[in-house]
Protein backbone atom coordinates (compact mmCIF):
# COMPACT_ATOMS: atom_id res chain seq x y z
CA UNK A 1 0.00 0.00 0.00
CA UNK A 2 2.40 2.55 -1.39
CA UNK A 3 5.34 1.59 1.84
CA UNK A 4 8.21 1.68 -0.15
CA UNK A 5 7.17 5.19 -1.76
CA UNK A 6 6.56 6.53 1.74
CA UNK A 7 9.40 5.95 3.36
CA UNK A 8 11.53 7.05 0.06
CA UNK A 9 9.31 10.61 0.46
CA UNK A 10 9.74 10.55 4.54
CA UNK A 11 13.38 10.30 3.88
CA UNK A 12 12.75 13.18 1.46
CA UNK A 13 10.96 15.30 3.32
CA UNK A 14 13.51 14.84 6.52
CA UNK A 15 16.56 15.70 4.12
CA UNK A 16 14.71 18.98 3.33
CA UNK A 17 13.51 19.93 6.70
CA UNK A 18 17.51 19.05 7.94
CA UNK A 19 18.97 20.84 4.81
CA UNK A 20 21.02 17.35 4.14
CA UNK A 21 21.40 18.17 0.11
CA UNK A 22 23.61 15.16 -0.55
CA UNK A 23 21.18 13.06 0.59
CA UNK A 24 18.77 13.56 -1.95
CA UNK A 25 20.51 12.38 -4.65
CA UNK A 26 19.57 9.49 -4.63
CA UNK A 27 16.20 9.48 -3.81
CA UNK A 28 15.50 11.98 -6.64
CA UNK A 29 16.66 11.55 -10.42
CA UNK A 30 18.43 14.85 -11.50
CA UNK A 31 16.29 15.38 -14.40
CA UNK A 32 12.72 14.68 -12.76
CA UNK A 33 10.04 16.77 -14.14
CA UNK A 34 8.16 19.49 -11.41
CA UNK A 35 4.60 20.55 -11.86
CA UNK A 36 5.55 23.55 -9.33
CA UNK A 37 4.46 27.41 -10.11
CA UNK A 38 7.49 29.63 -11.12
CA UNK A 39 9.92 26.04 -11.25
CA UNK A 40 9.79 26.05 -15.35
CA UNK A 41 13.13 28.59 -15.26
CA UNK A 42 15.26 26.32 -12.55
CA UNK A 43 14.37 22.47 -13.77
CA UNK A 44 15.80 19.52 -11.99
CA UNK A 45 17.13 18.29 -8.64
CA UNK A 46 19.72 20.92 -8.92
CA UNK A 47 17.05 23.86 -9.45
CA UNK A 48 14.76 22.42 -6.58
CA UNK A 49 18.15 22.58 -4.50
CA UNK A 50 18.71 26.19 -5.94
CA UNK A 51 15.16 27.44 -4.62
CA UNK A 52 15.76 25.48 -1.02
CA UNK A 53 18.87 27.65 -0.75
CA UNK A 54 17.03 31.04 -1.51
CA UNK A 55 14.28 30.04 1.01
CA UNK A 56 17.01 29.79 3.10
CA UNK A 57 18.80 33.22 2.40
CA UNK A 58 14.94 34.35 2.88
CA UNK A 59 14.23 32.74 6.77
CA UNK A 60 17.53 31.53 7.94
CA UNK A 61 15.70 30.53 11.26
CA UNK A 62 13.42 28.31 8.45
CA UNK A 63 11.99 25.29 9.89
CA UNK A 64 9.83 22.53 8.34
CA UNK A 65 7.32 20.48 9.95
CA UNK A 66 6.27 17.23 8.48
CA UNK A 67 2.77 17.50 8.67
CA UNK A 68 1.41 14.32 6.67
CA UNK A 69 3.13 11.64 4.75
CA UNK A 70 0.47 8.67 2.56
CA UNK A 71 0.59 7.02 -0.82
CA UNK A 72 -0.56 4.07 -2.56
CA UNK A 73 1.46 2.18 -5.55
CA UNK A 74 4.00 4.15 -6.82
CA UNK A 75 2.70 7.72 -5.18
CA UNK A 76 3.05 9.17 -2.10
CA UNK A 77 2.30 13.19 -0.95
CA UNK A 78 3.32 14.92 1.58
CA UNK A 79 1.93 18.15 3.61
CA UNK A 80 4.39 20.38 4.97
CA UNK A 81 4.48 23.57 7.21
CA UNK A 82 7.21 26.02 7.00
CA UNK A 83 7.60 28.75 9.55
CA UNK A 84 10.35 31.25 9.57
CA UNK A 85 11.57 35.17 9.60
CA UNK A 86 12.09 37.32 6.53
CA UNK A 87 15.10 38.47 8.40
CA UNK A 88 17.05 37.93 4.49
CA UNK A 89 14.67 39.50 1.73
CA UNK A 90 13.04 37.59 -1.02
CA UNK A 91 14.56 40.31 -3.72
CA UNK A 92 12.80 38.08 -6.28
CA UNK A 93 9.48 39.36 -4.88
CA UNK A 94 10.90 42.76 -4.75
CA UNK A 95 10.32 42.03 -0.45
CA UNK A 96 12.92 43.46 1.26
CA UNK A 97 14.05 41.72 4.97
CA UNK A 98 11.45 43.47 7.42
CA UNK A 99 11.05 40.14 10.22
CA UNK A 100 8.13 39.65 9.45
CA UNK A 101 7.06 35.64 10.57
CA UNK A 102 5.91 33.21 8.09
CA UNK A 103 3.98 29.88 8.94
CA UNK A 104 2.61 28.45 5.95
CA UNK A 105 2.00 25.13 4.30
CA UNK A 106 2.61 23.27 0.62
CA UNK A 107 1.10 19.79 -0.26
CA UNK A 108 3.65 18.14 -2.88
CA UNK A 109 2.66 14.63 -5.03
CA UNK A 110 5.72 12.52 -5.41
CA UNK A 111 5.17 9.45 -8.04
CA UNK A 112 8.51 7.10 -8.05
CA UNK A 113 9.93 5.01 -10.45
CA UNK A 114 12.52 2.15 -9.75
CA UNK A 115 13.04 3.93 -5.99
CA UNK A 116 13.24 7.39 -7.06
CA UNK A 117 11.44 10.36 -7.53
CA UNK A 118 10.87 11.30 -11.11
CA UNK A 119 7.73 13.43 -11.21
CA UNK A 120 6.44 16.41 -8.86
CA UNK A 121 3.15 18.38 -8.41
CA UNK A 122 3.09 21.29 -5.59
CA UNK A 123 0.89 24.08 -4.55
CA UNK A 124 2.28 26.36 -1.96
CA UNK A 125 -0.43 28.65 0.11
CA UNK A 126 1.68 32.19 -1.72
CA UNK A 127 -0.97 34.42 -1.11
CA UNK A 128 -0.89 33.47 3.06
CA UNK A 129 2.66 34.07 2.67
CA UNK A 130 2.68 37.17 0.87
CA UNK A 131 0.09 38.61 3.26
CA UNK A 132 1.94 37.25 6.47
CA UNK A 133 5.34 39.22 4.64
CA UNK A 134 3.44 42.33 3.94
CA UNK A 135 3.27 42.23 0.09
CA UNK A 136 0.10 42.16 -0.68
CA UNK A 137 -3.11 43.58 1.39
CA UNK A 138 -5.73 41.43 3.19
CA UNK A 139 -7.39 37.93 2.72
CA UNK A 140 -9.07 37.46 -0.15
CA UNK A 141 -9.89 34.22 -0.94
CA UNK B 1 -14.63 2.04 5.32
CA UNK B 2 -12.62 0.83 2.79
CA UNK B 3 -10.12 2.58 0.53
CA UNK B 4 -11.94 1.99 -2.52
CA UNK B 5 -15.18 3.52 -0.94
CA UNK B 6 -13.33 6.42 0.34
CA UNK B 7 -12.04 7.20 -3.63
CA UNK B 8 -15.68 6.62 -4.47
CA UNK B 9 -17.35 8.90 -2.15
CA UNK B 10 -14.46 11.34 -3.19
CA UNK B 11 -15.23 10.95 -6.69
CA UNK B 12 -19.06 11.86 -6.14
CA UNK B 13 -18.54 15.18 -4.17
CA UNK B 14 -16.24 16.05 -7.34
CA UNK B 15 -19.19 14.80 -9.49
CA UNK B 16 -21.96 16.08 -7.85
CA UNK B 17 -20.59 18.97 -5.98
CA UNK B 18 -17.98 20.55 -8.55
CA UNK B 19 -19.74 19.83 -12.13
CA UNK B 20 -23.58 19.58 -11.22
CA UNK B 21 -23.88 22.06 -8.19
CA UNK B 22 -25.75 20.28 -6.03
CA UNK B 23 -25.57 21.60 -2.70
CA UNK B 24 -27.86 18.53 -1.20
CA UNK B 25 -24.60 16.86 -1.79
CA UNK B 26 -22.74 18.70 0.69
CA UNK B 27 -25.00 18.63 3.23
CA UNK B 28 -25.14 14.80 2.29
CA UNK B 29 -21.10 14.29 2.07
CA UNK B 30 -19.75 16.76 4.22
CA UNK B 31 -20.13 15.13 8.53
CA UNK B 32 -21.85 17.53 10.98
CA UNK B 33 -18.33 17.41 12.98
CA UNK B 34 -16.10 18.45 9.63
CA UNK B 35 -13.44 20.75 10.41
CA UNK B 36 -11.64 22.78 7.54
CA UNK B 37 -8.04 24.00 7.73
CA UNK B 38 -7.62 25.95 4.73
CA UNK B 39 -7.12 29.67 6.02
CA UNK B 40 -10.60 31.43 5.22
CA UNK B 41 -11.57 35.12 4.66
CA UNK B 42 -12.48 36.58 7.81
CA UNK B 43 -16.00 36.03 8.92
CA UNK B 44 -16.20 32.28 6.98
CA UNK B 45 -16.66 29.37 9.54
CA UNK B 46 -14.41 26.57 9.38
CA UNK B 47 -17.38 23.71 9.43
CA UNK B 48 -19.71 22.36 8.08
CA UNK B 49 -22.07 25.82 7.55
CA UNK B 50 -19.04 27.74 6.47
CA UNK B 51 -18.28 24.98 3.58
CA UNK B 52 -22.15 25.05 2.80
CA UNK B 53 -21.75 29.04 2.57
CA UNK B 54 -18.82 28.61 0.29
CA UNK B 55 -20.27 26.34 -2.11
CA UNK B 56 -22.94 28.81 -2.48
CA UNK B 57 -21.23 31.40 -3.64
CA UNK B 58 -19.06 29.22 -5.63
CA UNK B 59 -21.96 28.31 -7.55
CA UNK B 60 -23.49 32.05 -7.91
CA UNK B 61 -20.23 33.82 -8.82
CA UNK B 62 -19.15 31.11 -11.32
CA UNK B 63 -22.10 29.40 -12.82
CA UNK B 64 -19.75 26.85 -14.78
CA UNK B 65 -17.79 25.91 -12.18
CA UNK B 66 -16.38 22.59 -13.15
CA UNK B 67 -13.65 20.33 -11.72
CA UNK B 68 -11.15 17.58 -13.51
CA UNK B 69 -10.19 14.47 -10.93
CA UNK B 70 -6.03 14.25 -12.28
CA UNK B 71 -5.18 11.91 -9.45
CA UNK B 72 -6.70 10.43 -6.30
CA UNK B 73 -4.26 8.12 -3.76
CA UNK B 74 -5.80 6.57 -0.73
CA UNK B 75 -4.30 5.23 2.16
CA UNK B 76 -6.31 4.47 5.35
CA UNK B 77 -9.16 7.05 6.12
CA UNK B 78 -7.62 9.90 4.18
CA UNK B 79 -7.80 10.71 0.32
CA UNK B 80 -5.61 12.34 -1.84
CA UNK B 81 -7.03 14.17 -4.84
CA UNK B 82 -4.84 16.49 -7.62
CA UNK B 83 -7.47 17.89 -9.71
CA UNK B 84 -8.07 20.83 -12.46
CA UNK B 85 -10.87 23.42 -11.21
CA UNK B 86 -12.43 25.72 -13.86
CA UNK B 87 -14.69 28.35 -14.60
CA UNK B 88 -15.98 31.69 -15.61
CA UNK B 89 -16.80 34.82 -12.40
CA UNK B 90 -19.46 36.22 -13.74
CA UNK B 91 -20.33 37.17 -10.46
CA UNK B 92 -18.55 38.68 -7.22
CA UNK B 93 -16.54 36.13 -5.13
CA UNK B 94 -15.12 36.75 -1.79
CA UNK B 95 -14.57 40.40 -2.32
CA UNK B 96 -13.35 40.02 -5.86
CA UNK B 97 -15.42 42.31 -8.45
CA UNK B 98 -16.68 40.17 -11.27
CA UNK B 99 -14.36 39.87 -13.96
CA UNK B 100 -16.60 38.26 -16.43
CA UNK B 101 -12.75 36.06 -17.65
CA UNK B 102 -12.10 32.46 -17.27
CA UNK B 103 -9.41 30.36 -15.09
CA UNK B 104 -8.22 27.26 -14.91
CA UNK B 105 -5.80 26.31 -11.71
CA UNK B 106 -4.86 23.31 -9.82
CA UNK B 107 -5.96 22.68 -6.71
CA UNK B 108 -4.35 20.10 -4.43
CA UNK B 109 -6.82 18.24 -1.79
CA UNK B 110 -6.78 15.88 1.31
CA UNK B 111 -9.96 14.42 2.85
CA UNK B 112 -10.35 12.00 5.85
CA UNK B 113 -13.33 10.35 5.72
CA UNK B 114 -15.37 8.83 8.47
CA UNK B 115 -18.75 7.34 8.17
CA UNK B 116 -18.69 7.52 4.31
CA UNK B 117 -18.27 11.97 4.94
CA UNK B 118 -15.43 14.16 4.95
CA UNK B 119 -14.65 15.15 8.29
CA UNK B 120 -11.68 16.77 7.61
CA UNK B 121 -9.87 19.08 4.81
CA UNK B 122 -6.88 20.43 4.18
CA UNK B 123 -6.20 22.28 0.79
CA UNK B 124 -4.19 24.66 -1.82
CA UNK B 125 -5.44 26.23 -4.33
CA UNK B 126 -3.40 27.88 -7.13
CA UNK B 127 -4.85 31.17 -6.23
CA UNK B 128 -2.01 33.38 -7.57
CA UNK B 129 -2.51 31.55 -11.49
CA UNK B 130 -6.51 32.67 -10.55
CA UNK B 131 -5.99 36.07 -10.03
CA UNK B 132 -3.51 36.91 -12.74
CA UNK B 133 -6.03 34.71 -15.02
CA UNK B 134 -8.88 36.98 -13.91
CA UNK B 135 -6.80 39.92 -14.78
CA UNK B 136 -7.03 40.90 -10.80
CA UNK B 137 -2.66 40.63 -10.39
CA UNK B 138 -0.21 41.68 -12.87
CA UNK B 139 1.77 38.38 -13.77
CA UNK B 140 4.57 36.78 -11.20
CA UNK B 141 7.91 37.96 -12.02
CA UNK B 142 8.53 34.47 -11.78
CA UNK B 143 11.73 33.10 -8.74
CA UNK B 144 10.63 31.36 -5.02
CA UNK B 145 9.03 27.79 -5.34
CA UNK B 146 10.14 24.89 -3.23
CA UNK B 147 10.69 21.10 -4.40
Amino acid sequence: VGGASVDIVRRIEEAWRDDDLDALDGLIAEDFSAHTPGSEDVPGLSGAKMAHQQSLQAFPDRQNHIQDIFGEGNRAIARVRMTGTNTGGLPWFGIPANGAKVDIEWITEFRLEDGKVVETWAQMDLPTMMQQLGAMPGPTM
Amino acid sequence: MSEQANKDNTARFYEEVFNKHSIEAVDELIHDDFREHVVLPPGMSDDKKGALTLFEQWFAAVPDLAATIDDMIASGDKVFVRSTISGTQTGEFLGMPPTGKSFSIGSMDIVRIQDDQAIEHWGIQDTMAMMTQLGLMPPPAGGEHDH
